[in-house]
């Protein structure tokens, strides 16, 4: 053997030593330091699972009854123009309730990525460009879009009476047969038992949320089953990564806005986000100061929203738990996957930001396995 | 004794004014002759939730209603204002609660509010760290 391949062959068991040791080394049950601070910053991101702000504006949110009839309608796909397209044609419940795809397709192809409905309840505002101020008021968009499912009221009030089982169950929910209202009306009424649903749609605890419980409480034995991988991406979570400022909370979302360097050209136009959706919700006839409101309070920040040439380009600080099952990511669902998101933090450019926006987001500069850390730490979300 | 009753009828008179110019348990600012005290109102501050702040401003000591207030709050570090316009409401002369307050991230903000009259414009900086 000569003296190159001996060399080689020298560096390659020297590699998977090394390697052999990491391994074992994150196979070990250790529980890192946490300081004070970060404890208490951990400690706000729970407890799960969390009471969802609450709506006054949909007085059968927590009906049984309307939670059942809202999954049969969720999954009808003859709440469509075409008779095809049904909620659960783009929010598919055995794909975290996405569809894996970058854009949307309803009737036509959309510009935005399918958001998983999985904690929805949680939102202050829906939409990528928070569109709507209620979960029941966002419903009525897809339902009525020319490019989404294209139903008008009176489609969606003939679906409904032409079914005895629809009919019956909408009887017993609003005192009276869809027959006896006014299309809109029943629309709207639609529109709120497919929120009783969706309300239903919650996450179990997560190995994050086993971590949080067993550190604040002490429990050392519980708290090193999580890996040594995460807890290191926690830290750099909450600490370096600064993502709490905005993936903030118990939903890992402040239900806020942000631009963080996406771009927000289309194929032939611009999207511009949360610009755009506060002059949408405002002028929404049925937002939470409506006539179709079961209750206008709570109604604070719809009234006192205030749009900003900052707004431009903002799209919704999304929830992170279960993140690892809702690719593509962003909202155009430009990121195929988790690690190109943490790539596109760790080299994003400060000059493809608003110069008179937030100054949060600047590159993260990572390493290999700070990247792969904090990868792992989102994975446990 | 009639000295006693001077200084007596002097802080009656005082204690009242002194009172009014207070937000009861807040913290007071000046700047010129404008006193501001102010007190966030009932609740702990929490990201991105609603809370209200009460004011009472005093020219020269007495309660006054100036031609203009308006309150904000940003955080300067990063660059930007709240996502919402507080709205106020004139409870008596000198007195308001401004309301839809919301912070929606944790740090350094500013509250800031200018006090405008007929001859010049006041502005007050509170810091406050959530």
């Amino acid at each position: 053997m000569n003296f190159f391949t001996t060399t080689l062959l020298l560096l390659f068991l020297t590699a998977c030593i090394g390697l052999w040791y990491e391994s074992q080394e994150e196979q070990q049950k250790i529980l890192l330091p946490f300081s004070e601070k970060e404890q208490s910053l951990i400690a706000l991101h729970g407890p799960w699972p969390n009471k969802p702000p609450a709506d006054a504006g949909n007085s059968i949110r927590e009906n049984y009854h309307a939670q059942a009839l809202g999954e049969k309608i969720f999954l009808d796909p003859t709440l469509s123009s075409s008779g095809s397209i049904a909620c659960a044609s783009c929010h598919q419940p055995d794909r975290a309730f996405t569809d894996g795809l970058a854009t949307a397709q309803g009737v036509t192809s959309l510009e935005r990525n399918t958001p998983s409905l999985l904690n929805t309840a949680q939102n202050i505002w829906f939409g990528w460009g928070g569109e709507s101020d209620s979960l029941w008021s966002h419903n009525i968009i897809p339902l009525t879009a020319k490019e989404e499912m294209a139903a008008s009221a009176e489609l969606i009030q003939q679906i409904i009476v032409n079914s005895a089982n629809y009919n019956e169950q909408y009887a017993a929910i609003f005192g009276n047969g869809a027959n006896a209202q006014s299309s809109e009306q029943v629309l709207v009424n639609v529109a709120k038992v497919l929120a009783a649903y969706q309300y239903t749609l919650v996450t179990e605890p997560s190995k994050f949320d086993i971590f949080r419980d067993a550190l604040l409480n002490n429990n050392i034995e519980q708290a090193v089953q999580y890996s040594l991988s995460a807890q290191r991406g926690l830290k750099i979570f909450i600490g370096k990564g600064q993502c709490h400022l905005c993936h903030f909370g118990p939903n890992f979302s402040n239900g806020e806005f942000a631009d963080i360097g996406i771009p927000f050209f289309t194929d032939d136009s611009v999207d511009s986000g949360r610009y755009n959706g506060i002059k949408t919700m405002k002028s929404s006839a049925y937002n939470r100061l409506s006539i179709y409101s079961d209750n206008n309070e709570q109604s604070e920040r719809t009234v006192s929203i205030n749009l900003q040439h900052r707004n431009w380009g903002e799209f919704k600080v999304p929830s992170l738990r279960g993140i690892a099952n809702t690719a593509p990511y962003m909202h155009n669902g430009s990121l195929s996957t988790l690690a190109d998101v943490i790539n596109h933090y760790s080299t994003v450019s400060e000059e493809r930001l608003h110069t008179d926006g937030e100054k949060i987001v600047n590159a993260l500069k990572l390493n290999q396995k700070e990247t792969n850390d904090l990868l792992t730490f989102l994975k446990t979300l | 004794m009639k000295l006693f009753n001077i200084l007596l009828s002097n802080m009656l008179f005082i204690a009242p004014t002194a009172l009014a110019c207070q937000v009861d348990g807040g913290q007071t600012t000046t700047a010129g002759n404008i006193s501001l005290s102010y007190k966030i109102i009932n609740t702990q501050v929490k990201i991105s939730q609603p809370f209200s702040i009460e004011i009472k401003l005093c020219q020269e000591s007495t309660p006054f209603t100036p031609e203009q207030l308006r309150v904000n709050a940003g955080m300067p570090a990063h660059n930007h204002g709240m996502n919402y316009q507080p709205k106020i409401t004139k409870l008596d002369k000198g007195h308001y609660q401004a309301d839809n307050f919301f912070f929606h991230m944790m740090g350094n903000w500013e509250f800031e509010i200018d006090v405008l009259t007929a001859d010049e414009k006041q502005s007050f900086i509170i810091n406050y760290t959530l």
